[in-house]
Formats: structure tokens, C-alpha cells, sequence
């Protein structure tokens, strides 16, 4: 049995969601080697004790090898740079000896084995679920799930599996170049983040698995055609098939709204969105403070707005003048 | 702009002051009409027009109408519903009952109101009172609660125990946690602290281990001591265990419902779905409220079952059907109801010019099937062929102007309250439709022997068989709730009404546990267990 690597990123703000997707991991692949990818720093007065998580080790920004990072920590938001290290992330973890790996989102709770996606890195290289895997039928949820993936990406990258073969590692080395170089939320520019990109997965390489099996990466977006119900026995099901993973994105009223449009006529979706907040709050971060990210603020603690962020991406000479933007302080933003 | 007047005119008919009333006490003492309250404060305030119509859900929902500033509810009757806008939430009893849904531990800090914390007793108090073996025996009936000061299925059927054990000569020794608790208690055994009645009367605290001793004595000494378990929520079975291993004898072990396969009785799944008790670890558990607790005590219930391998009584075969998937140990079943029927002659059909009179018996729970009948009466409000009642206590949810609530408090001094209140009414048809499989349901036979026809559904426990034995001129059996909105859009309803015999009766209370002892040493065969 080949060994299996699984990883998310997030920074502290999602460290709660983090912790129920290692705790439910754990209880299904108790064998798995666990990663966290952390996009943050610990504030004053806050100790993070990784030895305490449920994850086997975390790897820092700093340790996969991104050239001029205070520049790139700057142009990225929080959304943009937490999908941006997966790229660097999956290549070093293939540089430590990884054989196959699998990335989830923070986000994300697993209620049954994920054993049948191991199984196909034995005869796939690169595995993606689809948003969709039905066709839509009404004008509401076609406007928002099918156009909707069309502008945000026809894969969900909330999940990824890729073996250490040749067309494994090639997708990995390129999914990396293009977002250590553009991985950004600019729709009119054709980009949304690590996820756009994957669009061209089926066109540039080979060994691809489209995984359309209505038990993985369920959510929002794709429950009008995957009712999530039980079973007799009290499997969790979505579309007939058992529910592998449930991606809980914004568990907020924005999220709800959604689950309210497509949830469907069982009460057992709005029991998971229960439970789900259930474990948050049991997961709570103590001490952090509301609303933390190292890199959302200015070393003197003025947050950075998108505008300076935009103005940095793209002003050459503010990039050449300011090589850690960070301590030059939103001063140097106010005549540009 | 529509003026205030005009505003009125628009929701009256849509608008239920019953409803608004219920649910804002606070309002009582306000001088304006409900309705006027609801369009000048009511609706700035989140105060709900009608059960259906949710405004703080349907101003989130749409933006546009928040922002305009403009009541909801005119919104939603002038356009919004024309738009196909959703009133409220998706499943909106169940959504409102999952909030409050609490694992039973993490209540139980709540129940130390109700804790007899005097101190223990000397055990030679109650070795006085229970004498020195003039009786034929003494029977030990353990159960969750003083079943005097509360009243329900368990606790009717302890009492009509006591009075038949003590007509035969027994004395009857009742035990239950001196400390309620809506899951086992801890690992206690001679510690563990019991609140004893003998012969009805409430003698205080004592110490099981000094009890189990006392029987222990009493039984060397030659008296016949029998154990009867009804329940086993806030007892430590360890201490259970000792005591019915002090009186020497194989106990009658009761499933009144499902504790002893999840500390949710009911089976219900976050409290609002019926679960059938699956294998521990499935799905459902680990998004239940009650898994946790559920995995908690299963060691200890399969251990306690394995110890005493009790003989288990059930008050209906589809009680024991459900238990037995429990796979605990016993020594053999037998299924022994806990009432029956007897009917007067017919009086008659009722007159067909009236409104068929359609209640739901008991509490506005929503197990007990309110999150079908509410949504049932609302939608045939307005339907000149039914009225709809309740019939029980007040509360749990508010009452709605669709709905009319009749009073009606059964306990020990009145027994006979709901049939009373059922022929009275002259209620033609009751919808039993509880959400869990009723282990013997006391309000479908009060129905039926109020002079009721009966409308349930197949996976209603006992309830569908008890239908079976009315008789098709009596009762219905549905298959959801689909089926049940058919049934009376069709007048199939109206049908059965119109056919029900209009016959009273009376549900006789039987006293399974004297019976069945006393059945035992005939030797009558015991079922397999």
C-alpha cells in the first residue's frame, strides 16, 4: 500500500474548520499523514501548538521555496494566497517522498472512507470531482451552479488527488508555475484563484480521473440534484450514493440561503449544517483575536485594503521600490 | 402607498392574531389590535404574522424588500407569493425543533432541580415498615421517576401496578433515582442513591446497597421478592444490577420505549427524525445529538442485560419487533398490552350537515405528529368540510388561529379525561400521526373509545395494528403524509367520518407485571427470545 498524504492550507481564522476536517479524517484514515499548510503567523499572546492538533506536522509559507514572498504575501488576499500555496505545497510534499496525495479543503468533513480515491491513484494520476455531474433543471439553479461554475471554475478544488507519476508530477510543477504566478480572484481576466486553472486539466494531461460519483464533494452548489437523505441502516447518502465528504462552504447565512434554495424536502442536510456548527464551536481557536490574519494588516496594524493590494500587484515601481511592503506601511500607498 | 386601513384590509385574511398572541405574551397588556400591533411595530420587531410566515427569513432571503424598508408580509400577499417566494424555511418545525435539540448530558445539569438531596435514610426504617412477612410478597419495581408526581404511560401503568399487587397482598416496593437524569448515571452501585415509595407512600431517600442487603435478609428469611424493571434512565444499571441480584430472582424487564438502545427514548434523531436505532458508529449517530451519549452507555446496558438476561415484557409486538434490534440479551418475551378496548353499543352516525371535527390528541410536540397536523389544519382551514382541534395540555409551541385548543389534563383523578373530552366534542376523527413507532399509544385508544374514527400511518408503532382491529369502517392507515393531504383534499376523510359507528367505550388498563407473574406459574409458554 502505497503511503497517502493528505493536506489542507488555511490560516488561524480557519483553523476551527481545519480541526473538524483532521477529526473526521482521522476516523476513517487513522493511517494517513496529515498536513496542515499555514498560511499565517500567530498574533501577540497566541501560542499555536501543533503537537496538540490532529494533524502529524505543519508546514510555514516559508518552507516551500516561494521566491520574494513578503511581495507575494502582499498581492494576495487571504482567499487568493491560502490557494495559492497548494501548488508549492503538493510539489513539496512530492519532493519529501510522497507517493499519493490528497488535498481537501479546510472546510470539508468526511462521513465515510475515502479508500475508492486511493484506489484510483493506482490507475490515475490526477483526480478532479466536478461541481456538477448532473444537469440542472431549473433556470435558477442553472444561473447558480451551472453558469456559475462556468465563471468560477467547472472543478471544485476543495479536492485533489494526485499520484507521484510522470503525468502527476508534470500537473503538479505546472499547477505551481501558474499560481505562484497568477492565482487571483479576477474574473474578467479569466482567473478565479487555484481553480480556474484546473479547467485545462483534461486538455493538457493525460491519466486524469473526472470523479462523478455523487458521494464526493457535495455542496451547495450541487444539492439540488443530490438530495442528502439516510438510509435504513443510517449511512449518510447524497444522490443515492454514500455521502464521502461534505464541503460546508460558508456555513454562514450566504451558505444557508443556499442549502435553504436547494436542501430539499429531507431534513437531514440542515441536521449536517447542525452538526457542522455543533463541532465549530467545540473547535473554537482560543485567544485568537476577531478577525486575525498576519498578512491582512500593515506591520503597524492598519489593515491593507484590496485597492493596495491591486496597486502593488500591478505598479512596477511601487514592486521595485518596496521589497517588503509589509513595514513600508500604507504611507507609501496614499500618492500612487 | 397604501394607509394603515388599506394595509389591514390587505392581510386580514392572512393574518392570525391567535397565533400573534401566543407567541408575543408580552403583548397582552397592548392596546392596539394584533394586527395593528403587527403593521406599525410587530414586523420591525421579527414578530411573526402567521406560523407560515417567516420575517426575519423573508427579509433576508430578499434583499430588494429590505432595502425598500416595506412591511414583508404585505410584500409576500401582494407579490411575493404571485413571485413564487419562499414564506419560511425549509422544513421550518423541524428546523425550529433541531435548535433546541441538546445532547440528554449536557441537560442533565437542569434536572438537579428535581433531586431529592435529604439525606439517606437508616435502612432499618424501611425494614420496619415492610414488616416481617405477613405478605405474599414483595414486589421491587424500579423506574425513572417518582411516578407520583409525574404522570405518563410508564408512570399510569406503575400505579395501576401497585393497586393490583397490593389488592393480592404484596407489598410493593417502588425505587428510582433520587437524582432524575435523562441518561444513566455514573458507576455507582452501594452509593447510589434511591428514592423510595412503599405501597404508595414516599418514605425518603436510602442507600441501594443498604436496600439490596435489606431484600437479601428478607429473602433468606423466606420472602418471595420479584423485580420488575419499567425504566432505567437515571439509575447506574450496576446498581440495578445488585439490587435485583439481592432479591434472588430473574426480573421483568419492560420496553415502554427504546431507552436502552439511545438515551433518545423516542429513537428520534436530533429530535426530529425517527432513526431505527442503527449500528453504533453509523452516520446518523455521529451528526445525532444524542451519539455520543448513545455510545456512552452502550457498554454498560449490553452488560447489564448480559448479567440479569431479564424477561422482557412489551407492550405491543411491534414494541418488542423494534427493541429486539437492539440485540441485548433476555431470557424470552412475551407481548402483554397495557389496555384494550371495550365499546358500548353505537349511538349512531354523526350528523352530516356538521363539519367533519378533526384533533390531534396530546401536546403540540412534534413527535407526536404536530409538524404533520399543523401544517394539516393550515392547509384545510379554509375548506368548509373540516374543523380542526387540539385536545391536551397548552404549550411547547404556540397555538394557531387554524387550530382550536381544548384543554384537557389527564392524570391519576382523572384517567377517563380525554375520552370525556373526545365524545363531548364529538371529534370524528383523530390524526394519530407520531413520528416514532408508539410502543402502546394511550391517545389512539382514547380516540377510538371517545367515539373517534382513526387516521395513522403504517410506521406509527402499535397504532396502525390497533387500526387494524377497529375495522375499516373506523379507521384509516396511510402511507405519508402525501396520502394524508389526498385523503382529505378527496374526501376520504369525510368518508370515514361519515361511517364511524359512533360507538363508546373505554380503554381497560391492564397490570401486565401481576398478570404475567401470576401467568407464570401457570406455565403458559414463553415466547422465544
Amino acid at each position: 500500500m502505497a503511503r497517502v498524504d493528505c493536506f489542507t492550507s488555511a490560516s488561524f481564522a480557519y483553523l476551527d474548520r481545519a480541526r473538524i476536517l483532521f477529526e473526521t479524517l482521522r476516523r476513517h484514515h487513522p493511517d494517513w499523514r496529515l498536513w496542515l499548510c499555514l498560511v499565517d503567523e500567530e498574533p501577540e499572546g497566541f501560542t499555536f501548538r501543533p503537537e496538540q492538533e490532529l494533524f502529524d506536522a505543519v508546514v510555514r509559507t516559508e518552507a516551500l521555496g516561494i521566491e520574494d514572498l513578503a511581495r507575494f504575501k502582499f498581492e494576495h488576499d487571504v482567499v487568493e494566497l491560502c490557494t495559492a500555496v497548494k501548488g508549492p505545497m503538493l510539489c513539496h510534499l512530492f519532493g519529501l517522498g510522497a507517493e499519493k496525495v490528497i488535498y481537501l479543503d479546510p472546510d470539508i468533513a468526511v462521513f465515510n472512507t475515502l479508500a475508492p480515491v486511493v484506489e484510483l491513484l493506482d490507475t490515475h494520476d490526477i483526480i478532479l470531482t466536478p461541481h456538477q455531474i448532473f444537469p440542472d433543471e431549473t433556470d435558477m439553479a442553472i444561473r447558480d451552479n451551472e453558469i456559475g461554475s462556468m465563471k468560477y471554475g467547472i472543478y471544485n478544488l476543495g479536492f485533489l488527488a494526485v499520484a507521484a507519476r510522470a503525468e502527476g508530477i508534470r500537473f503538479a510543477q505546472w499547477w505551481r508555475d501558474r499560481l505562484l504566478a497568477y492565482c487571483f480572484d479576477d474574473l474578467p481576466s479569466g482567473l478565479f484563484t487555484d481553480q480556474k486553472w484546473c479547467d485545462h486539466v483534461p486538455g493538457l494531461f493525460d491519466q486524469v480521473k473526472i470523479l462523478r460519483d455523487p458521494g464526493y464533494n457535495v455542496a451547495s452548489w450541487n444539492l439540488s440534484r443530490r438530495p442528502v437523505d439516510f438510509d435504513a441502516e443510517g449511512n449518510l447518502l447524497a444522490g443515492g450514493a454514500l455521502l464521502r465528504f461534505f464541503h460546508f462552504t460558508k456555513v454562514t447565512w450566504v451558505g444557508e440561503l443556499m442549502l435553504e434554495r436547494y436542501g430539499g424536502a429531507h431534513i437531514a442536510v440542515f441536521e449536517l449544517l447542525r452538526w457542522y456548527r455543533d463541532r465549530l464551536a467545540a473547535h473554537a481557536v482560543a485567544d485568537l483575536p476577531e478577525g486575525w490574519w498576519a498578512f491582512g494588516r500593515f506591520r503597524d496594524g492598519q489593515a491593507i485594503t484590496r485597492e493596495q493590494r491591486l496597486a502593488f500587484r500591478h505598479d512596477r515601481a511601487l514592486r521595485d521600490a518596496y521589497p517588503d511592503p509589509f513595514s513600508a506601511g500604507a504611507a507609501v500607498f496614499r500618492h500612487g | 402607498m397604501m394607509n394603515l386601513a388599506e394595509q389591514e384590509d390587505a392581510l386580514r385574511p392572512h393574518f392570525d392574531a391567535i397565533f400573534y398572541m401566543a407567541q408575543n405574551p408580552d403583548l397582552r397588556r397592548n392596546g392596539a389590535t394584533p394586527l395593528r400591533h403587527f403593521l406599525t411595530d410587530g414586523w420591525r420587531e421579527r414578530r411573526n404574522p402567521t406560523r407560515w410566515f417567516d420575517v426575519d427569513f423573508y427579509l433576508r432571503m430578499n434583499l430588494d424588500v429590505a432595502e425598500a424598508g416595506m412591511n414583508p408580509f404585505l410584500h409576500y400577499v401582494l407579490a411575493g407569493r404571485r413571485e413564487g417566494r419562499q414564506a419560511s424555511r425549509l422544513l421550518d418545525a423541524e428546523q425550529r425543533q433541531m435548535r433546541s435539540a441538546r445532547a440528554p448530558s449536557a441537560r442533565a445539569g437542569e434536572w438537579a432541580a428535581v433531586a431529592d438531596m435529604s439525606a439517606a435514610q437508616d435502612v432499618d426504617f424501611l425494614a420496619s415498615r415492610l414488616g416481617d412477612g405477613d405478605s405474599a410478597g414483595i414486589l421491587l419495581a424500579f423506574s425513572h421517576d417518582d411516578y407520583f408526581g409525574n404522570y405518563g404511560g410508564v408512570q399510569k401503568q406503575i400505579g395501576v401496578e401497585q393497586t393490583r399487587f397490593t389488592q393480592a397482598g404484596w407489598r410493593f416496593l417502588h425505587v428510582s433515582p433520587a437524582a432524575p437524569l435523562p441518561v444513566l448515571a455514573g458507576p455507582a452501585r452501594e452509593g447510589f442513591r434511591v428514592a423510595v415509595r412503599l405501597d404508595g407512600a414516599r418514605l425518603g431517600v436510602f442507600l441501594a446497597g443498604q436496600v439490596a442487603a435489606l431484600l437479601g435478609a428478607l429473602r433468606r428469611a423466606g420472602r418471595r421478592v420479584e423485580a420488575v424493571i419499567h425504566h432505567v434512565m437515571g439509575w447506574s444499571p450496576e446498581a440495578v444490577a445488585m439490587m435485583v441480584d439481592a432479591a434472588g430472582t430473574r426480573p421483568i424487564f419492560w420496553a415502554h420505549d427504546f431507552f436502552t438502545l439511545c438515551p433518545s427514548y423516542a429513537l428520534m434523531r436530533n429530535d426530529v427524525a425517527f432513526c431505527g436505532a442503527p449500528r453504533l458508529g453509523a452516520n446518523a449517530c455521529g451528526i445525532c445529538v444524542y451519539g455520543g451519549d448513545r455510545l456512552a452507555q452502550a457498554e454498560r446496558t449490553d452488560a447489564f442485560f448480559r448479567r440479569m438476561r431479564p424477561f422482557v415484557l412489551a407492550p405491543s409486538a411491534s414494541a418488542y419487533a423494534m427493541w429486539r434490534r437492539g440485540g441485548l440479551e433476555h431470557a424470552g418475551h412475551a407481548v402483554l398490552p397495557l389496555g384494550r378496548l371495550v365499546f358500548d353499543a353505537g349511538a349512531g352516525p354523526r350528523p352530516a350537515t356538521e363539519r367533519v371535527r378533526v384533533a390531534h390528541l396530546g401536546a403540540r410536540v412534534l413527535f407526536k405528529g404536530w409538524s404533520v397536523y399543523e401544517p394539516l389544519a393550515q392547509a384545510f382551514a379554509a375548506d368548509p368540510r373540516y374543523a380542526f382541534y387540539q385536545l391536551g395540555v397548552d404549550g411547547h409551541t404556540p397555538r394557531i388561529g387554524a387550530i382550536r385548543h381544548i384543554p384537557v389534563q389527564v392524570d391519576t383523578t382523572t384517567p377517563d379525561a380525554m375520552i370525556d373530552a373526545v365524545a363531548r366534542h364529538r371529534i370524528d376523527i383523530v390524526v394519530s400521526w407520531s413520528l416514532w413507532p408508539e410502543t402502546f399509544c394511550f391517545a389512539a385508544h382514547e380516540a377510538l373509545a371517545g367515539g373517534a374514527g382513526l387516521i395513522t400511518h403504517g410506521e406509527a408503532g402499535n397504532v396502525p395494528a390497533l387500526a387494524g382491529l377497529a375495522g375499516e369502517g373506523r379507521a384509516l392507515v396511510l402511507s405519508d403524509v402525501a396520502d394524508l393531504h389526498a385523503a382529505f383534499a378527496e374526501g376520504r376523510v369525510v368518508a370515514l367520518a361519515n361511517s364511524v359507528e359512533r360507538a363508546y367505550g373505554a380503554v381497560i388498563t391492564a397490570v401486565g407485571s401481576a398478570d404475567w407473574l401470576g401467568i407464570e406459574r401457570t406455565d403458559v409458554p414463553m415466547g422465544a427470545g
